[in-house]
């Protein structure tokens, strides 16, 4: 079977490459939009985004490819939706999201805010799959990667781009880091925040947070939200601070390897689903557990 | 019967949680009792919302509506917050200029709630001689030569008396002497001379601040009278009825909340290897609880109704508030109970809850006046 | 300036249950607006207040969509007007088919000049079906507007993407799917409410079949990972170290 790979960072590219094969495929092609990806795909197609057009409309010049293949595997990001959404239109299918597992019986992906898992795949034609980083195993991508110029295909009436920031990244990736310190609603104010910085800090990880600190109040950009509609995270150690346990904060970080919990709330519903618990005020415990680490 | 609720009472109760929810964190409540007050985003969203302006005659930017739907709005503005916030008891001063001041008090009042989300005054009625015995009150306006009065006397438990530019007192007309029953209702400015305040310190419903409010001949003129000379404490009994029914609805919305922490904990809690909702003494108490809150609640409809149909209420209003205040906050003491230990500590709300119901078995009228009203139309209705 | 605002109507998270074979119960949920997609309907009433224009909610689901209540919900919250298909041949949709129910429900909504979207549904949140329309529609799209401000016929929007902000000017008609921060949900009051009743609401059966693209395989609410639970009190003796000891054992 022919798999086409759409992703826009290039460690998730090979993530997506491996889960291609993970599906069966035995031709692998792919496009990244951001960095090189070697040796991962049998084919890497080279599609130049002009000045002032979204990434988005990427799609347009992909359609030939993914009708072409039985499966389309897109990285779930705000613009791989689209270009995903669009393809599956086209094709006259829908994507399935992946955002738990993906294998050959379909994409796996949380359901009411993770009240459930749901399997979905397609009834008929190529399957449109967004996966999102962290489902599918890198190790398994393998390809010469031979390079294919596309021509850049311009929608009839396109949206244009007039200005991008790039938005610093002033903190570790949660999605790659050994150990996570997520800060919830139980830090009382912003400067607190930096008793979980000096503890992951500490441990070499990275911060986190959940809903109610993006939105809001701000105190920490969005793209450190973990959660349904945010990150998923699998790191060693997950360190849920202030934060009561919401299934749809829980959600994207019940794939850690050991979740230990601080909470001054001793029946927070995060004690039901942590490893280790510790009850008392994050203002005392994080110092005191920085320092006797 | 129907007791069904309509889709727009439905609505306005998801608005009133919404409401509660966003504005009412954990944090906020604990601050507001530490530092005895309330933010104004708060009252500017109650406003903005509309829920201040329900009951208010259209003509001002009211919006009408029946007393079982203002009676539900209340409930649920207590039961959601968990606390004994100050918001529904700012429109009882309202309701007051609306019904009986000029239309300049009027228009003030009305510009000064939509610019502020506050209302404009704060009720001076019970004094430190005088509670529910209101004939018994001394503060008294008498007319000077010049055609101005002069105001004197002290009134305490004033709610909100140092934080509002007016307050609304009541007085009796030139004779304070316990024979004449001729009072008169004044919308008096707080920054009159001869006003002052001094705060009184509570054991509960501390984020709604109270205090004396002390009248050394303070002069008013005549348009600061608010309705007929002479009639101020018909006016204020007219309107006595209808807030017994919300206070209740303020204890039974506070009283469903500690029911349901109870409940919620005592299926929690683990003693003698079993939750304690599984013992039999607990499950009494739960029982008597929601019934206790059931009856409560049907009594409080079934009179708000009575008035919407423009019956008498005098016998139901009193029964009401006596049975209702009572046994909500015998709810609240057996949610202590259930909590034990946990619920004598400020870990949690129940014993917050618990103090401030106990307020609303005097609050609007105690509890023994209650019997002596309820028990005197008893008396007459079944008379020969 | 015609605004639609689309939403879905989904079973109350709150009163989902889970039911002993780990599947999902709904018999207690009523029916309710998708979260995010109040920030729509918000952003919608902003954009029309600003530039003049009517707006119009339009769903498609099963005929329990046909609900007094949620109708009014929708319309208390700054809508003019609702257009809804509701049909039992509509309930659980996927993006594809919803998208061209929803392009149905459009064409009875009269010439529309944008169409807002929430950030996902409380149910899928697959961020498709504003995607999905907009193909139907021949509409450019922009998703994750964190601003959305309507000049004429340009439409200016400030997305919020996972490393970057990114400025789009976009010609209408089109699509824009709105984040949570774009707009707070008003908080209907009384006022709204009442007169939400007295608004037009056209409310029809679905024009013809529709294919479903996808199968759903399982549906069932996750197995609990098995954690330790062990918790302890911080001011007990050496709490923190035993803490610290646990952390390093599992790195």
């Amino acid at each position: 079977m022919k798999a086409l790979v759409i992703a826009e960072h290039a460690d998730v590219a090979r993530e997506l490459a491996g889960g291609a094969r993970g599906l069966g495929a035995d031709e692998v092609s792919l496009v990244c939009f951001g960095g090189v990806v070697d040796n991962a795909a049998d084919t890497v197609l080279n599609v130049a985004v002009p000045e002032g057009a979204l990434v988005d409309d990427a799609y347009l010049a992909l359609v030939p490819f993914a009708e072409q293949s039985d499966a389309v595997l897109v990285e779930a990001t705000r613009r791989g939706k689209v270009i995903a959404g669009r393809l599956a239109a086209k094709m006259g299918t829908a994507a399935a999201t992946a955002t738990v597992a993906l294998t050959q019986d379909g994409a796996r992906g949380t359901y009411f805010g993770g009240v459930a898992e749901r399997v979905q795949k397609p009834a008929a034609g190529t399957a449109v799959y967004l996966v999102a980083a962290g489902v599918c195993d890198a190790a398994q991508a393998s390809g010469a990667g031979e390079a294919v110029d596309v021509a850049w295909v311009a929608p009839e009436r396109a949206a244009k781009a007039t200005a991008v920031e790039p938005r610093e990244r002033t903190a570790a990736d949660p999605t790659k880091s050994d150990v996570v310190v997520a800060a919830g609603r139980g830090f009382a104010e912003e400067a607190d925040l930096d008793l979980a910085r000096a503890l992951a800090e500490k441990l070499g990880g990275a911060i986190a947070c959940s809903r109610p600190l993006t939105e809001g109040v701000n105190w920490l950009p969005t793209e450190l939200y973990v959660g349904v509609s945010g990150l998923t995270v699998t790191p060693k150690v997950y360190v849920a601070a202030g934060i009561s346990g919401q299934m749809q904060h829980m959600v994207g970080a019940n794939r850690s390897g050991c979740v230990v919990a601080v909470n001054k709330d001793k029946n927070a519903p995060v004690f039901k689903q942590c490893d280790f618990g510790i009850v008392g005020d994050v203002k005392e415990v994080l110092p005191a557990l920085t320092a006797a680490l | 019967m129907d007791f069904a609720l309509t889709d727009e009472q439905e609505l306005l109760l998801e608005s009133v949680r919404e409401f509660c929810d966003r504005y009412f964190t954990e944090d906020i409540v604990k601050q507001m009792y530490e530092t005895h007050s309330m933010p104004d985003e708060i009252a500017e969203a109650y406003r903005d919302a509309g829920f201040g302006l329900m009951g208010i005659p259209e003509e001002y930017g009211g919006i009408p509506a029946d007393r079982v739907t203002i009676g539900l709005m209340i409930e649920e503005l207590y039961r959601r917050a968990g606390c004994m916030h100050i918001l529904y008891q700012n429109s009882l001063s309202m309701f007051d200029i609306m019904e009986f001041g000029t239309e300049a008090q009027k228009q003030e009042a009305m510009e000064h709630y939509m610019e502020t989300g506050w209302p404009i005054a704060s009720l001076s009625i019970s004094e430190p001689g005088a509670g529910s015995d209101n004939r018994s009150m001394t503060t008294v306006a008498k007319k000077q030569a010049d055609g101005t009065y002069k105001l004197s006397g002290q009134k305490t438990w004033v709610t909100m008396g140092a934080v509002l530019p007016y307050t609304i007192v009541i007085a009796k007309d030139e004779d304070p002497s316990h024979d004449n029953g001729s009072m008169s209702l004044w919308l008096v400015k707080m920054d009159t001379p001869g006003v002052s305040t001094a705060p009184l310190h509570k054991i509960g419903q501390q984020c709604i601040p109270f205090c004396e409010v002390y009248l050394d001949d303070v002069v008013l003129t005549e348009d600061q009278r608010m309705g007929k000379p002479g009639e101020g404490f018909m006016m204020l009994m007219k309107n006595f009825e209808v807030e017994r029914a919300y206070i209740v609805a303020e204890q039974v919305g506070l009283a469903q909340a500690a029911l349901e922490d109870a409940a919620k904990y005592a299926n929690q809690r683990i003693a003698f290897g079993k939750p304690i909702a599984r013992l039999e003494m607990i499950q009494e108490l739960l029982a008597d609880m929601e019934i206790k809150v059931q009856n409560t609640r049907n009594m409080l409809y079934k009179t708000l109704w009575m008035m919407d149909e423009g019956q008498s209420v005098q016998l139901e209003s009193a029964m009401l508030k006596r049975y209702g205040c009572s046994s909500c906050f015998e709810v609240a003491d057996s949610a202590l109970q259930i909590y034990a230990g946990l619920g004598y500590t400020t870990e949690v709300r129940v014993g917050r809850l618990w103090a401030d119901m106990r307020g609303n078995m005097f609050g609007g009228g105690t509890h023994e006046i209650m019997a002596y009203i309820a028990g005197r139309q008893v008396a007459k209705k079944y008379a020969e | 300036m015609r605004i639609a605002v689309a939403f879905k109507a989904v079973p109350d998270s709150q009163d989902v249950q889970v039911a002993s074979d780990r599947t999902l119960d709904f018999s207690k949920a009523k029916l309710t607006i998708s979260e995010y997609d109040k920030n729509a309907i918000e952003a919608g009433a902003r954009a029309a207040a600003a530039s003049g224009g009517e707006t119009v909610a339009v769903t498609v689901g099963g005929s329990d969509i046909d609900n007094s209540k949620l109708k009014k919900d929708v319309l208390a919250r700054g809508m003019d007007r609702l257009v809804m298909l509701a049909d039992d041949a509509l309930a659980g949709l996927d993006a594809a088919a919803t998208a061209s129910a929803l392009a149905g429900a459009l064409s009875k909504a009269g010439d529309v000049d944008l169409v807002l979207c929430g950030d996902g549904s409380a149910d899928d949140y697959a961020q498709q079906v504003d995607v999905q329309l907009a193909e139907k529609l021949g509409w450019p799209v922009v998703t994750a507007a964190a601003q959305v401000e309507v000049n004429g016929a340009t439409t200016v929007i400030v997305r919020a993407l996972e490393d970057c902000t990114e400025t789009v000017e976009v010609e209408l008609p089109a699509v824009v799917s709105v984040t949570p921060d774009a707009a707070e949900p008003r908080i209907p009051g009384m006022k709204d409410i009442l007169a939400a009743g007295k608004k037009p609401m056209e409310v029809s059966a679905a024009d013809g079949p529709c294919e479903r693209a996808l199968e759903t395989v399982e549906c069932l609410a996750p197995e609990q990972a098995a954690r330790k639970q062990e918790i302890v009190d911080a001011a007990n003796d050496g709490a923190i170290e035993k803490l610290a000891a646990a952390i390093k054992a599992a790195l």
